[in-house]
């Protein structure tokens, strides 16, 4: 985006969780392993949000988590309330 | 034509009003469809409004969605954009196996229906209505003929289109159609905003077929007149199906005023004492002990008040002599095999937990199984793309609650003498008729 130096600052203020496209995700669990404390498995290999929000360093876990995924069945979406 | 949904005659005890103008007065249900000639001159032409007054009457009336969740239709039809032309989708494929007023409304009163969808698609600026339903060959007979009657009468505005949907309990999930009409797959999509991007990108409104007949009422008798049914939260008069253990299965019934389930269950089903209890609201809905729901009123609010939806209408009767742990297994299996098998966690965990929920109902379950039922209900709610895993969530969950006495000597290894019963409570298939 043009402007995107300043989305810095938005990032920080913005609330933010990450969706799992349940389509999309075939539990490869890779975001596992990039988003460590933010994601779990199920019981049946699927992956699960432990977080309802993120802030600081669980942010940028998600963020990891959100680019490993090969399906792209992960979102980091901002929370609108 | 008489409808061949036969215990519907018995329909007609149900506080029907000849000359009233709720949704199921006029002529006897019994009586068939009731033809274009019939309805004219029973209810008169409806007004020719404006787009802009027609979503102002319905802001103002506070209808509510009828096809489970009660979204409000104004809501709705504002969050199609004016501009592009839309598409009106009337959802016709109710696919609750024991409810029928979707079916009834369509047979009975088809051009109820269809002035619905005119006003809906006058509303949103759609030239086009698509009438889905599943291939069910007497609704589809009663349709195409009364799309034929207004093409007599010369009303070719808006076009009507019938088309039938695949049989399924997800297939009539609203961008479970949106996908049918694009591609011939009726699979619920994640999160797509069909009123912003519908079919093949067009903004599309999909309407249940009750909520449309109210739009119908609405146009012509007003605002003040459809608030005089319901309560303020809940205006307008609810349609509801009886189910299970009564006298007339399968009757559906007009609530419009809200009256308490022990007084409908005396009327409608017979009933003289409490049932042992009662499944509300849908497959995917809840479980109330007749005892607690037998003085509350039964209507969306006081339901909403103590966290139970109303769902689809659906007031289905446990009896005494049955196990409801055992019906509630029976549902959640068949509600396991109606997944559309695209989300892990709903494909995989539905059959476990339908399987600890029969080995419970058999009497060989554990207190640990309980435990490990219980992390597995918190594992598949809000997991799928649409809500089919949370109703089984809703139903179990709900289940464990109402039956937890007969749970607990469950657990000891004694089940209910009825939990043996071979023949099930409630339908476990669809009603489709393909004659």
């Amino acid at each position: 985006m043009k402007y995107s130096r300043f989305m810095g600052n938005r990032a920080e203020d913005g609330r933010y969780r990450v969706v799992v496209d349940p389509l999309l995700c075939e539990g490869y669990a890779i975001c596992i392993l990039a988003g460590a404390d933010v994601m779990d498995l199920d019981e049946w290999g699927y992956p699960v949000v432990l977080e309802k929000e993120l802030i600081g360093a669980h942010l940028n876990a998600a963020r990891r988590a959100v680019k490993a995924c090969p399906t792209g069945a992960l979102k980091l979406v901002e929370i609108t309330s | 034509m008489t409808l061949n949904y036969a215990p519907l005659v018995a329909s007609d005890r149900a506080g029907h009003v000849a000359s009233g103008r709720r949704l199921l007065d006029g002529p006897a249900l019994s009586m068939g469809t009731e033809h274009m000639a019939s309805h004219l001159t029973r209810l008169g032409p409806m007004e020719d409004l404006s787009g802009e007054a027609i979503r102002a009457l319905v802001t103002d009336s506070g209808l509510g969605g009828r096809g489970g969740s009660g979204f409000p239709t104004a809501k709705k039809i504002s969050s199609i954009p004016l501009g592009i032309e839309a598409l009106v989708v009337v959802n016709g494929s109710e696919s609750e196996p024991a409810s029928r007023k979707d079916k009834v409304l369509l047979a009975a009163r088809p051009h109820l229906v269809l002035d619905g969808a005119a006003v809906a698609a006058k509303a949103v600026g759609a030239k086009t209505v698509i009438i889905y339903h599943h291939a069910d060959n007497f609704l589809t007979d009663i349709l195409l003929g009364a799309i034929s009657e207004r093409k007599a009468l010369g009303q070719g505005d808006p076009a009507f289109q019938v088309v039938r949907g695949p049989d399924g309990f997800v297939s009539g999930e609203s961008s479970a159609i949106v996908s049918y009409l694009e591609s011939g797959a009726a699979k619920p999509q994640f999160q797509r905003r069909s009123s912003v991007n519908g079919v093949n990108g067009r903004p599309t409104l999909v309407q249940n077929v009750e909520t449309l007949a109210h739009l119908a009422l609405l146009v012509r008798f007003g605002v003040e007149w459809f608030r005089e049914a319901g309560t303020a939260d809940h205006p307008g008069s609810y349609l509801a199906t009886l189910a299970g253990s009564t006298d007339h299965p399968g009757t559906v019934f007009e609530v419009v005023e809200p009256t308490s389930f022990g007084r409908i269950l005396t009327t409608k089903a017979g009933l003289v004492t409490p049932p042992s209890a009662l499944l509300i609201g849908g497959y995917g809905g809840s479980w109330i002990s007749g005892e607690r729901a037998w003085n509350m009123l039964f209507s969306p609010g006081s339901l909403a008040d103590i966290g139970i939806s109303y769902g689809c209408g659906l007031l289905g009767v446990l009896p005494k002599e049955a196990c409801g742990l055992r019906e509630t297994a029976r549902i959640a299996t068949y509600l396991a095999g109606e997944s559309a098998g695209q989300c892990g966690p709903c494909y995989l965990g539905l059959p476990a937990i339908s399987g600890i929920m029969e080995e419970m109902a058999q009497g060989r379950a554990s207190r640990g199984d309980l435990k490990v039922l219980g992390r597995k209900l918190s594992f598949v709610l809000g997991r799928g793309a649409c809500s089919h895993p949370d109703g089984v969530v809703s139903l179990v969950d709900s289940a464990l609650e109402v039956f937890a006495s007969d749970l607990a000597q469950h657990l000891k290894g004694h089940p209910c003498e009825h939990a043996q019963s071979p023949s099930s409570v409630f339908p476990l298939t669809m009603e489709v008729s393909r004659r």
